[in-house]
């Protein structure tokens, strides 16, 4: 019984998130099904919790039933709309079987990675530390107390653990929990292997938009060759739901600077502030985004109405999901991270950090086992593509990869965090938040590279 | 060409050819956490007793360390992948030292295995050595010992023991999250074996497409064309070794955990009997009291407690109603904090087993 109730688990965020994705795209075929349908359980997931937290907070318990009332009252509106438009549901192309022999090892390695992913993360239940200190014991909290507790006994407030950390990911799990109607930690670890698996098909489509076949397999089979990476899409962290999120909202960016067409930067912010919904970086990850999106607005445009209007967007799209959590940390005074507090009086005094912190991005990006030899490879593209590194996709795409980097490097700099980067805790845990958007630079280098002027523009679809 | 590949292959056989007679070491001893059970000819059959085993050779080997630079292991063990130790003590060492001192992995469970471990990593292997000691494993299980063999300096044995180093299985543990090693040859990262390797194709790429009489751009650009294929093809190989790993936690995962139910599992997962014991403390201590927990500082005992327990809660400042204690080792720091709750009226409630109980107030 456990296989079908987790199935129906995954099927309510799933089906919340195609009704408002299909609201966003409308009549325009922008995305495809294949993307849809990953897509559909990134923002629905992130819808579902946070209703959760809402309804928590005006005091309802969270019950199997009441959460999916709470989505009902917010699907209306979507599928009035979609109603009212005739939205038709994207359906699958006629699907090619038609592959080179080296695009079907392509496929069939991709497959056994994602195979292997799904095997390691079921096949045991919760093991990492962190989601016994934080991630998992806030879900079972949850589930347990029917609620996110604000009046607990003990260290309890907010489900205990790491409090200042939101709890995205602990409020999906307690989903997970409520629909099987038990208090299984193994069972519903699936949403870290399906995360993953959304992530690689949102990024062979994004590489699809502009490249081959051939070069977007390689491409996501390179992503899914990170040996962390795939670590972490069996484990119970929430890094990996943070890169994920992230990863596609920066992809979305791009593709938004690139077509012009509002659906992509509305996905891309719904992303992003689900990004800061599920780990406290992701707010500056998100304002990262809302640079680009400025700098690009005012390299395109001159900033003008229609600009303000989608850096307004953006901004009210993304904060949406951050609101609740940060209000509920004013009302119950959840205390402040001390790890992330700025050290203002140091500030000349931490320079010595500076040599450090290089060093240790260095050594730990370039020869480490963690991301296979991808950091030294991007070396190679960057200088044989130089020429094309002003068109969007690659500036963009390094940009957000350089700034993402600069960021988690001032935090070292200026708080205390910087014990977790000379111990190693945290900074390939920093960096697995960008590696997928460095993968894609390096498929647009080589695309750069080996396919000059054979890409053709329509209405934001880009095919070749 | 054919010259060169005679060349070649003399030149490899020359150094692979010894010239001096390995010393092969016979008789190990039993140190500590473990005991010799039987002697099969030339094998020897240990049972190992505890985490930390140790079985010593003869004593005064009076070995050059200069003259012998490999350790060949052969035995069996019935503990997959296990994290093995090799000690030497020099003429004029007190005793064995950690900083004397080599780690390698074992293998697979059930299966006859060779090690081949280069000593001379260890910049201590220096001088005359007296004595070897060999850790074999880090739980209860039985050691076979087929040979163990001190081995001369060579360039088969060598590969060999690069080739072993380059195969270990990284197998995943608690800070896995937070860092993979990679595969290291010599103790160095082959990440900069390749990045050399890279380097000096680029360079040589580059010279044949300008001695083909290309201009230096279209040269340097046709370069870096195959330059990224390459490097690409090296991506590819290593991903290969790394789905070796994957492959490997699948097999070791698989054989753990198949067939188990979810209680079993989640056992597995926590250390020694700490799971049954939290089962223990779950079941007598009523649901929504407080805890705080007396534990050994080398695990996470306090959050595995705090995630199974709840809805009973951990308490952090005020004084909590039970007290769990897990000493299994009955550790002098861990008693005193015993007896000092015990002077602040706490008494015993419920026993699991010596050294696992519950204080209650």
């Amino acid at each position: 019984m456990i296989v079908p109730l987790t199935l129906l688990a995954l099927l309510v965020p799933w089906l919340c998130g195609y009704l408002v994705i299909l609201t966003i795209t409308g009549k325009h075929n922008i995305l495809s099904w294949m993307e849809h349908f990953a897509l559909s359980f990134l923002i629905g997931s992130g819808i579902l919790t946070l209703s959760m937290l809402i309804i928590s907070m005006v005091g309802f318990k969270l019950t199997t039933f009441n959460i999916i009332c709470s989505l009902i009252v917010i699907l209306i509106y979507p599928t009035f709309i979609n109603l009212k438009n005739g939205v038709k549901i994207p359906l699958p192309e006629k699907i090619s079987f038609k592959l080179k022999w080296y695009e079907w090892v392509l496929v069939l390695a991709i497959s056994l990675r994602v195979l292997f992913i799904f095997f390691e993360a079921l096949i045991k239940p919760v093991i990492a530390c962190d989601a016994f200190a934080n991630w998992s014991l806030r879900a079972k909290v949850f589930f347990l107390d029917s609620c996110v507790p604000t009046n607990a006994p003990g260290n309890y407030l907010a489900g205990g653990g790491h409090l200042y950390y939101p709890i995205n990911i602990p409020l999906l799990q307690t989903w997970m929990f409520n629909v099987i109607g038990s208090w299984n930690d193994q069972a519903s670890k699936i949403i870290f292997p399906l995360l993953f698996l959304c992530l690689i098909i949102i990024f062979y489509c994004s590489i699809k938009r502009f490249a081959g076949r051939t070069l977007a397999l390689l491409s996501t089979y390179l992503l899914t060759s990170l040996p962390l990476l795939t670590h972490h899409a069996t484990i119970e962290y929430a890094d990996l739901p943070l890169a994920i999120y992230f990863s596609c909202a920066a992809l979305f960016l791009i593709e938004y600077i690139v077509s012009k067409e509002r659906a992509y930067l509305i996905i891309s912010a719904l992303l992003a502030g689900i990004a800061a919904w599920t780990k406290s970086e992701g707010l500056h990850l998100m304002l990262i985004l809302l640079f680009i999106l400025v700098i690009s607005e005012y390299l395109t445009k001159n900033l003008n109405k229609n600009s303000a209007v989608n850096i307004m967007l953006f901004i009210l799209l993304g904060i949406i999901f951050k609101v609740p959590w940060s209000l509920f940390n004013i009302i119950y005074k959840v205390p402040r991270d001390i790890w992330q507090n700025i050290e203002y009086q140091n500030i000349l005094e931490n320079l010595g950090r500076l040599p450090i912190i290089a060093d240790n991005f260095y050594r730990r990006m370039l020869f480490y086992g963690n991301w296979n030899i991808a950091w030294g490879f991007i070396v190679i593209p960057t200088v044989f593509a130089w020429k094309s590194l002003t068109k969007p996709r690659l500036m963009y795409s390094i940009s957000i990869v350089i700034f993402s980097s600069f960021a988690f490097a001032a935090v070292y700099y200026i708080t205390p965090s910087y014990t977790w980067l000379l111990d190693g805790t945290t900074v390939n845990r920093n960096f697995l938040v960008v590696m997928p958007l460095a993968i894609y630079f390096i498929a647009a280098c080589m695309n750069e590279i080996y396919t000059k002027g054979t890409i053709l523009k329509n209405n934001g679809h880009i095919k070749r | 060409m054919k010259k060169l590949f005679l060349f070649s292959a003399a030149f490899i056989l020359l150094f692979s050819v010894s010239f001096a007679q390995d010393i092969r070491l016979l008789d190990w001893a039993p140190r500590s956490d473990v005991s010799l059970v039987d002697n099969k000819g030339d094998a020897q059959l240990f049972q190992v007793k505890g985490v930390f085993p140790l079985i010593l050779s003869k004593p005064d080997l009076f070995v050059a360390a200069s003259n012998y630079q490999f350790l060949k292991i052969e035995m069996m063990s019935t503990l997959d992948w296990q994290s093995a130790k090799v000690f030497f003590k020099r003429i004029g060492d007190p005793d064995f030292s950690m900083y004397n001192a080599y780690d390698f992995q074992t293998g697979r469970s059930g299966k006859k295995s060779s090690y081949i471990i280069d000593l001379s990593k260890n910049n201590n292997w220096v001088g005359m050595v007296n004595q070897l000691m060999i850790s074999p494993a880090n739980g209860i299980s039985t050691i076979e010992i087929y040979d163990i063999r001190l081995i001369e300096p060579n360039l088969i044995t060598l590969i060999k023991s690069m080739w072993r180093e380059f195969m270990i299985f990284e197998v995943p543990q608690m800070r896995t999250v937070n860092f993979i090693y990679g595969p290291k040859v010599n103790s160095v990262p082959i990440n900069t074996y390749i990045y050399w390797i890279i380097f000096l194709v680029f360079f040589f790429l580059s010279s044949y497409n300008m001695l083909k009489g290309r201009p230096l751009s279209e040269a340097f650009v046709i370069s870096g064309k195959q330059l990224i294929i390459f490097y690409l093809a090296v991506w590819i190989l290593l991903d290969i070794r790394n789905a070796v790993d994957q492959i490997r936690a699948v097999s070791l995962d698989n054989a753990t955990f198949k067939g188990k139910t979810l209680e079993e599992r989640r056992g597995i997962i926590t250390l020694g009997d700490y799971y049954s014991f939290l089962t223990f403390c779950g079941n007598v201590i009523p649901k929504g009291s407080s805890f705080d927990i007396i534990n050994p500082s080398y695990y996470y005992f306090r959050e595995k407690a705090m995630y199974y327990l709840y809805p009973t809660y951990w308490e952090e400042k005020k004084e909590a109603r039970f007290v769990i204690v897990y000493d299994p080792n009955k550790q002098p720091d861990l008693q005193d904090k015993v007896r000092a709750l015990k002077s602040k009226g706490y008494r015993i409630y419920k026993i699991y087993k010596e050294g696992e109980y519950i204080l209650i107030k």
